[in-house]
């Protein structure tokens, strides 16, 4: 019965789609991709390429349609599964794919950044946006990343292979250690008890009440321990910056474990800070030539479409199962990288049922966690 | 009721209406821009029928400006303020101006805390932070 | 649409509403109000915001449309609340979020010791090929107490209560409750046996017998059928047919699957019938 309610419910919601969200232009931008990233791939089919192109003009198409789409697709998943479509992207390409590491990243970051930019729009008006703490946010954002991407054209320019292995490796690491957090959970607790302001947050003076709807009350919330909060933020960034991830994951309970923000405010406050300070760190990979504009325009407008579609037509699903099978893949992909970084470093070439087996496990656990769900 | 006694900050208003917009046109520029490249291949900086086979192939970002541009090499981060009429100079100006979208976003929110408009709360400290950010950007495009 | 002075259920102290927004809770609202009003009863009128766990989420949590769909809800609340006080019934207003609805409305019934949940019997989709929405089967898999099912454009009279038997356990106390609201307001009994096969008719006979004796010494007045035939088809038709105001009918209260959760005679009565049914569970 779970799944036909679930479809239905979903076509009501694309039913009604234009009501809740009133931003009538975010919506002409999606139609309006939608019929070009369309459209103009089965016009291309008909256009003949110029003689000394290798390529027909259909393949070029198919290729910008295609980044289109995984970045819509992403942008959906991303949501719905809670993780962020940030954190899936750069990894899985850097572990799967024979492209540029750089590359890879720069892309990665872009993906990271537009879901939120554009959602900050309309979030301000709501008032859970603490803009004050989202702009004070972004500076260490924004100087960790910038640093962090720096280093990385950096450590790409003058290791070359050496560095691309070490690299993977480092991240399969961290994907790993991702892995460890999102299957064990992290203590978050949705209105932190804060007693008192520290002189830092008082400084800056980051109080802002809020409306809550469900309590039907104002609330106002204190923060604390902002110097410590702003250290832990810039490495974030600095490796969000580097591996061409999204930061997220990590802000979240930052601000409200560290900080003892509210969990709502903490989401809109992150999306505000990471998507402004990602305009500071995206400028060395532009410098460096790794934004190539036709590989990174579907790219962008992929995640700015996949962003505003999914956070309406997903609001009311169950998404604990895409929760888990992006669990699985981070699992599968710090494998896959570990072992791509000792491929590159000529150390060994794993065969391929091995590769098989540790999908296999990762598919076990997948299906263990939903199995367990459901009790 | 309590709701309207709560107040939204303009500044957020601001800072957010902004980032929106710029975010908004710039991907309308940047869905535009590859068509363009397309509908006439020969006016491009770099070959777009040779580039996703080269990105495929694993090649790192010099080595594909050099084998694609017309230049043989990358034109640098702010190409399409050089000749606007190119495909992927369109593409790029598009790219640029959502991936830039802080920038005025910030010098607008600085002048909101700066002279206190729109009954926010003036605050010298957040113009000061504001106008760093600003600063950042800037020395991040330019430098 | 009941305009009866005496409540029918003797103790009634409290009542849990659960509406979903939709124009299928329409019947249940109007006749929780009228309910509450009758016996005096505090009404717990609840809905929930179906929005996912934050404390699941990494990033990228829809909050806007989040915020919403709290909005939405809470005018929701507000409007039902006015409406109840309009007509002079106590309540009380509770609203929860989160993505397990059947969950909080169990939760809550218990906690303020409800002893009836009404809701409607379709969800938000309205899908009416579907039986009864998810939520409505797992509230009544579960429920701490009776559930009264209310399709959205039917009301409640209580002049006659169609009680079906299959003779086991489960319909036993669905018929002292019946016989109960009977006596309270003095409506009269139609019950019903329903039998497949001929061999089985003189069982039916038997439990229908029963449930006979039993009300004419509460000095109920009883009309005793046993007919053949397709179990839920048939007690559908006959409560159309004599006019029932409302069924009721026991449930096995299993969890798990939920074609098990309360017998599929139960769950097709529910689902065809064009009066409310009050779905009684083992204690």
């Amino acid at each position: 019965m779970e799944r036909t309610e679930a479809l239905p419910r979903w076509k009501v919601a694309l039913k009604n789609w234009y009501k809740p969200y009133p931003w009538l232009e975010l919506f002409a931008l999606c139609a309006a991709a939608i019929a070009v990233y369309v459209g103009w791939l089965l016009i291309s089919m008909s256009i003949e390429a110029p003689p000394e192109a290798a390529v027909s003009t259909f393949y070029v198409s198919s290729w910008i349609s295609g980044l289109f789409l995984a970045s819509l697709g992403i942008g959906f998943i991303g949501t719905l599964g809670g993780i962020g479509g940030g954190v899936i992207w750069s990894p899985v390409a850097m572990a799967f794919t024979p492209m540029d590491s750089v590359i890879i990243r720069a892309s990665g970051l872009v993906v990271a950044m537009f879901n939120a930019l554009v959602a900050t729009g309309p979030l301000a008006r709501t008032g859970l946006c603490n803009i004050r703490l989202g702009i004070f946010l972004m500076i260490p954002v924004g100087v960790g990343a910038f640093v962090g991407a720096k280093s990385a054209i950096f450590v790409a320019a003058a290791f070359g292979i050496t560095g691309e292995a070490l690299v993977r490796m480092a991240l399969a690491c961290i994907i790993f250690a991702l892995f460890l957090y999102f299957l064990l959970g992290g203590k978050k607790t949705e209105y932190p008890d804060v007693k008192e302001e520290d002189a830092f947050t008082r400084f800056f003076d980051f109080r802002l009440p809020y409306y809550e709807p469900s309590a039907g009350k104002v609330i106002d919330y204190k923060l604390h321990r902002g110097l410590l909060f702003t250290i832990a933020v810039f490495f974030v960034g600095l490796i969000g910056g580097f591996f061409g991830m999204g930061g997220g994951w990590a802000i979240v309970p930052a601000l409200n474990v560290i900080m003892g923000c509210p969990l709502k405010v903490a989401a809109a406050v992150s999306m505000t800070g990471l998507g402004m300070g990602s305009c500071v760190s995206v400028w060395p990979y532009f410098k460096a030539g790794a934004m190539i504009p036709i590989v990174i325009a579907p790219l962008l407008v992929g995640q700015v479409v996949g962003g505003v579609l999914g956070a309406q037509v997903l609001i009311g699903m169950k998404a604990a199962i895409v929760r888990f099978i992006l669990i699985g893949v981070l699992l599968f992909t710090s494998f896959g990288l570990f072992t791509k970084g000792l491929a590159l470093l000529g150390v060994v070439e794993l065969p391929l049922w091995s590769r098989l087996g540790f999908m296999g496990v990762c598919i076990v656990l997948v299906f263990y966690l939903i199995a367990k769900s459901k009790e | 009721m309590e709701e309207q006694k709560m107040r939204i900050p303009f500044a957020g208003i601001v800072i957010g209406d902004t980032l929106y917009w710029v975010c908004i046109i710039g991907a309308l520029i940047a869905l535009i821009g590859p068509v363009v490249s397309l509908l006439a291949p020969a006016n491009n900086m770099a070959d777009p029928f040779k580039i996703f086979s080269l990105v495929w192939e694993g090649k790192s970002s010099g080595e594909i400006w050099a084998a694609a541009a017309a230049a043989g090499q990358y034109p640098g981060p702010l190409f399409w303020m050089q000749d606007l009429s190119k495909g992927d100079a369109i593409t790029q100006l598009g790219v640029w101006l959502a991936c830039s979208c802080s920038l005025p976003a910030a010098l607008f929110g600085g002048i909101v805390y700066l002279f206190g408009l729109g009954g926010a709360r003036r605050s010298v400290t957040y113009f000061i932070i504001c106008m760093f950010v600003a600063f950042m950007i800037l020395y991040a495009m330019l430098i | 649409m009941s305009a009866d002075q005496v409540c029918p259920v003797a103790r009634m102290e409290k009542l849990l509403l659960a509406s979903d927004r939709s124009e299928f809770s329409e019947g249940a609202i109007r006749e929780a109000i009228n309910l509450a009003k009758t016996c005096g009863s505090k009404l717990y009128i609840m809905s929930v915001a179906e929005e996912p766990d934050i404390r699941e989420f990494a990033e990228n949590y829809p909050l806007v449309a989040a915020q919403e769909l709290e909005k939405v809800t809470r005018a929701h609340l507000e409007s039902l609340k006015e409406r109840a006080e309009k007509e002079g019934a106590a309540c009380e207003i509770i609203e929860r979020r989160g993505p397990k609805t059947h969950e909080y409305i169990i939760d809550e019934a218990a906690k303020n010791e409800a002893e009836m949940i009404i809701m409607g019997r379709h969800g938000r989709t309205g899908i009416t090929r579907i039986l009864m929405g998810s939520v409505t089967a797992r509230v009544i898999g579960d429920a701490p107490c009776k559930v009264l099912v209310v399709p959205r454009s039917a009301g409640i009279s209580f002049e006659k209560i169609l009680i079906s038997t299959d003779g086991s356990i489960f319909s036993e106390f669905a018929i002292r409750e019946a016989i109960s609201i009977a006596k309270n307001i003095g409506s009269s009994l139609i019950a019903l046996s329903v039998y497949k096969r001929d061999e089985n008719s003189k069982a039916a006979e038997a439990s229908v017998g029963m449930v006979k004796d039993v009300a004419e010494r509460e000095g109920i007045k009883v009309e005793a059928l046993t007919l053949k035939g397709e179990p839920y088809e048939v007690i559908v038709n006959t409560a159309e047919e004599k006019d029932a105001g409302f069924i009721v009918v026991g449930s096995h209260g299993r969890t798990g699957i939920e074609r098990l959760l309360m017998g599929s005679v139960a769950e097709r009565v529910i689902g065809y019938a064009g009066c409310p049914v009050l779905v009684v569970r083992r204690p």
